[in-house]
């Protein structure tokens, strides 16, 4: 086989890469094409047959991808009646037969375009071209290679549901429609990337989301024209509006109630094929901090747990900063026993503090790096190797003092108690910012890498809702946020959703009569 | 996109007023009433004229509210590029201020120009945006500033030494001059104000909005006067512009078993001097703006155009900064051009635009403030050196000598009046009294330290030089010559040498001068 014919079946598509032929009404036609395109695919499977009509005889073509399809199903739905079943038949219009009488399938429909009908076989499902007529049935057969709905051990939660997404749609969709049995519900489905041609579908609930954002996340799509898409993080890259931020302006989540719970709230859900984890917008910081737990248990629990995390998140980018600027610049500052202390400590020291903090907090992000890396146990057992062994041998050596490496571990431990990931590792990222300037300028370094990173925060939105919301803006809904912020209200008095969802169905909670 | 509207909502004009005001009220208030003023007299007065000029904002604001219009958005070229350079000074001083008082308390061992350069950098990092960025931005920091300055003012008012605010002395300040002097001072610091007039255009500037900013930002000076002067004293607060921050250090001593919080209360009192200054940049962009699209005719809304004003703004206030910093006496400075023009400008212009468009009442409050301040102005005399007639003694002639140390003796001949009351035989005495002293201005501060009286010499018929030979030349260079700069002496003084020569002072000079 030559590789030559990659040149020649250029004929077939536009500049988009889709293809530009339609479906013709002669047979042989329609397979020439599909032997061109597919071309060096072994894993196309792909034949004619003979039906036997009273009259003249039906020629039908079938094609699927092995791997990607039941093709069980297709034997026993489709060519078993039709081959067979159905012999003889006298029907005029072939057409018709097979798709009211002889196919026995529900989801089979009509496809009038080449192009879709092969992204159709791509993605798991069977086409088949009919001689005398310029369209093509699409028979659902996907049996995707798919891993099993499993535990969550992505998001953990003291309390709720165990379940997460998984790599498939269709299973992600149904996860969520569990949760949500209401037809208002709505799965607009789309692709995206020309070459992957990935499968996303928009869940919401019409008639609660907020006004005009299904058709913005729309126009975002169609805004870019990219290869391939294989991840939802590409997504939420590609329809963001500010690149250079490192916060996150969409929620990324593989917990299905968490996605439900949000398209309660009039929020848009993005399933992407392909990827266990959803996306979610819009979305502030608030969101990013708040965990499913802190729903089912009581709002005493959960609201000690959100202020844990506030302080956590405080402690992530502040505690080595204001460490520093305090032993560097302000020694004043400390009691007397702490200082001598400290000065104790790094008597053995040879190098300066922000360079002691700056290589155990590189330390550590290698080692966790490497934690993630390594298989199961083995990352595990890196994580205590790491922690214990060299960050003592570190400070026998010399090289940082006992108080940097508590520093780094609590710096650490506090990072890991915020319940979103991506948003961790952005606090991770500043922590470094707030290093250097509490280096350069001591507390005044501190407080100004502070307000520069407020400064940033207040001019950030997700969909036109501020990133700081409630602490700011929060007046819009009469200080009602509040009531789901760093306290979080007994669930009877969290009655109404949030500012955005629609106006018409702002109360989610009342009293039966 | 959904939410943006470029508008502020009431929460966020309260905080974001209260934010621009308190930290330089609180800070500059006790100085200028102490170092200038009386003390708390100088303070209520001053509040109270701070008080009618923020209304007078206020309805200003309400008057383009009406009118449609913005007053930095719709001022004519002139207009603006006289609040440009306004503006400009402003965040220089301020920067410079701030800069120092950040250098003397928390960052000693940094360069001044460094916290300068910086906080002018972020200050104008934070103008960015439009109004609805800055107004969530302000909600966000408030309490940052706020909850640390309440804590530090609650312990600080348990604390006080009531006693160091001369409270016994109200009643005779009232006729002192010098109260009203400091409370015309007061009300030049606190013409940063001006920003309600910005307020007050928008949707959400109420009356209620604005009235309580006033309100909050009125009680929060005169508590931060109560607890920095009760705690420190008037005579450690008229130091220096930036003695009264030492109060953080005073007052959180008191909490035993942590050290040095005041370090804590002052980095996030620094949001507070951020938010000040940044809304001066936000400000003056707007007017750079303004006058960008009507000079350069370049579109107002265009990246080039905000790119091109966003640098222009910076590089003002870098040099009005290092401007303010190179200055010897930087504070005298800006206190004459805060009051001869800063202050008149803010009240001028605007009205200026109002009136074009519409006459309204408001001419009528702007008149009646502008006279009652400049009465004010007057009558204080905001120069200290204006004493009435009763509380002065005259000389009626000087003796200049040298001490065995070298030093010279200013020796004047007073006339005694305290027998004379005026009829005809009533005995007019002379006192002699020596002062040591480098120049005319220097005896007579020397004298106003040690009497209660201030000493005229505009009455001087003489001036006797009673030297060795060899010393005339620099007496005369240093002390007589000098005197040609002081309006007060005639110069058809006499000039008696040693010999009994006399020359006329006028004629001294000019020989000297060739």
């Amino acid at each position: 086989m030559s590789h030559d014919t990659g040149k020649d079946i250029k004929k077939y598509y536009d500049s988009e890469n889709r293809l530009a032929v339609s479906i013709s009404e002669t047979l042989s036609d329609n397979v020439q094409v599909l032997t061109d395109i597919f071309n060096n695919c072994g894993d196309v499977v792909q034949k004619s047959f003979v039906l036997e009509r009273k009259g003249k005889p039906g020629r039908i073509h079938i094609i699927y991808i092995d791997g990607l399809t039941n093709n069980q199903m297709i034997e026993s739905t489709i060519l078993k009646p039709l081959l067979y079943e159905w012999r003889g038949s006298t029907e005029s219009d072939l057409k018709d037969a097979i798709f009211y009488l002889e196919a026995q399938t529900v989801d089979i429909s009509e496809e009038k375009s080449f192009d879709n009908a092969v992204a159709s076989v791509l993605k798991g499902d069977t086409a088949i071209f009919v001689d005398g007529y310029n369209t093509a049935f699409i028979v659902s057969s996907k049996k995707l290679p798919l891993r099993s709905i499993s535990d969550n051990d992505k998001e953990g939660a003291t309390r709720g549901p165990q379940d997460s997404f998984n790599e498939g749609i269709r299973s992600s969709t149904a996860l969520i429609r569990r949760r949500i049995r209401d037809p208002k519900l709505k799965v607009e489905q789309g692709t995206i990337g020309e070459r992957s041609r990935s499968d996303y579908a928009l869940m919401y609930l019409e008639d609660v989301v907020m006004d005009g954002l299904v058709d913005e996340i729309k126009a975002r799509f169609d805004k870019y024209d990219i290869d391939a898409i294989f991840d939802s993080g590409m997504v939420e890259h590609l329809l963001e509006e500010s690149r250079y931020s490192p916060f996150p302006v969409f929620q990324s989540t593989t917990r299905p109630d968490k996605a439900a719970s949000a398209i309660t709230e009039g929020r848009v859900v993005i399933v992407v094929d392909n990827s266990p984890e959803v996306i979610i917008a819009p979305s502030n910081l608030n969101m990013l901090l708040q965990s499913s737990d802190d729903y089912y248990n009581r709002w005493t629990v959960a609201t000690f747990a959100r202020i844990i995390r506030y302080v956590a998140a405080f402690i992530a980018i502040a505690a080595p900063g204001f460490y520093i600027a305090a032993a560097t610049y302000h020694t004043e500052m400390m009691p007397e026993k702490l200082l001598y202390a400290i000065a104790a400590a790094r008597s053995a020291v040879t190098c300066p503090v922000i360079v002691e903090v700056l290589l155990m907090e590189f330390f550590f992000e290698l080692l966790r790096e490497a934690g993630l890396r390594l298989p199961g146990n083995m990352g595990n057992t890196i994580g205590v190797v790491g922690g214990l062994i060299v960050g003592q041998s570190a400070v026998e050596a010399g090289l940082v003092s006992t108080i940097v490496v508590i520093v780094v571990a609590l710096t650490a431990i506090a990072s890991f108690a915020l319940p979103n990931e991506e948003f961790a590792s952005v606090f991770r990222l500043l922590k470094f910012f707030i290093i250097i300037t509490s280096a350069l300028l001591g507390l005044y370094g501190f407080v100004l890498g502070l307000i520069i990173v407020a400064i940033h925060l207040a001019g950030l939105t997700s969909f036109g809702i501020p990133y700081m919301m409630p602490a700011v803006g929060g007046s819009i809904n009469s200080m009602d946020g509040l009531k789901d912020y760093v306290l979080r209200a007994p669930l009877k008095d969290m009655k109404k959703r949030p500012f955005w969802a629609d106006d018409n169905e702002k109360v989610r909670l009342k009293k039966k009569r | 996109m959904f939410t943006d509207n470029h508008e502020i909502s009431g929460r966020q004009i309260r905080r974001m007023g209260i934010l621009e005001n308190i930290p330089v009220l609180i800070v500059f208030a006790p100085f200028v009433c102490t170092a200038y003023g009386t003390g708390i007299l100088s303070l209520i007065a001053g509040l109270v004229l701070v008080f009618i000029y923020v209304l007078i904002m206020k309805k200003y604001g309400e008057c383009f509210k009406k009118q449609g219009v913005s007053y930095s958005a719709d001022s004519s070229s002139f207009t603006a590029l006289i609040n440009i350079i306004r503006y400009s000074v402003r965040i220089g001083f301020l920067s410079f201020v701030f800069a120092r008082a950040i250098k003397s308390f928390l960052m000693y061992g940094i360069s001044e120009s460094v916290l300068l350069i910086t906080l002018i950098v972020v200050c104008f990092y934070g103008s960015f945006g439009d109004m609805e960025r800055r107004g969530r931005l302000m909600e966000l920091l408030f309490m940052w500033m706020i909850i640390p300055l309440v804590i530090a003012g609650i312990i600080g008012i348990f604390n006080l030494d009531w006693s160091s605010l001369s409270i016994n002395t109200i009643a005779q300040d009232f006729t002192n001059r010098d109260t009203y002097a400091g409370a015309c001072l007061l009300l030049c610091t606190a013409s940063t104000s001006e920003f309600v007039l910005f307020l007050s255009e928008r949707p959400a500037g109420t009356k209620k909005n604005i009235m309580m900013i006033i309100f909050v930002s009125l009680f929060s000076c005169a508590l931060g006067y109560l607890v920095i002067v009760g705690t420190l004293g008037m005579a450690w607060v008229s130091e220096d512009i930036i003695s009264g921050l030492n109060v953080m250090e005073a007052v959180t001593n008191n909490i035993r078993g942590i050290r040095r919080i005041d370090y804590l209360v002052l980095t996030f009192f620094i949001v507070g001097i951020f938010a000040v200054i940044s809304g001066h940049f936000f400000r003056e962009k707007g007017f750079m703006e303004n006058l960008m699209a009507r000079v350069g005719r370049v579109k107002k809304d265009s990246r080039k155009t905000h790119i091109v004003c966003l640098s222009l703004v910076f590089i003002l206030a870098m040099a009005s900064g290092f401007f303010f910093k190179s200055m010897d006496t930087p504070y005298q400075i800006f206190a004459y051009y805060m009051l001869f023009l800063d202050l008149p400008l803010s009240l001028i212009m605007p009205l200026y635009m109002i009136i074009k468009k519409k006459k309204s009442h408001v001419v009528k409050y702007a008149v009646m403030f502008m006279v009652i301040s400049l009465s004010l102005g007057t009558l204080s005399g905001c120069n200290s050196a204006y004493t009435s007639v009763e509380n002065r003694d005259f000389a009626s002639s000087l003796t200049l000598s040298c001490s065995e140390t070298g030093s010279v003796i200013y020796e004047f001949t007073i006339d005694d009046l305290s027998e004379y009351g005026g009829n005809p035989g009533d005995k007019i005495g002379e006192i002699t009294t020596y002062i040591d002293a480098e120049s005319m201005e220097d005896a007579q501060k020397k004298y106003k330290e040690d009497n209660e009286n201030a000493l005229d010499v505009g009455h001087l018929s003489e001036i006797i030089i009673k030297t060795d030979e060899e010393k005339i030349p620099d007496i005369i260079m240093e002390h007589i010559y000098p005197l040609r700069n002081n309006p007060v002496i005639t110069k058809s003084v006499k000039v008696i040498f040693p010999g009994g020569e006399e020359v006329l002072l006028r004629d001294l000079i000019k020989e000297n001068s060739d």
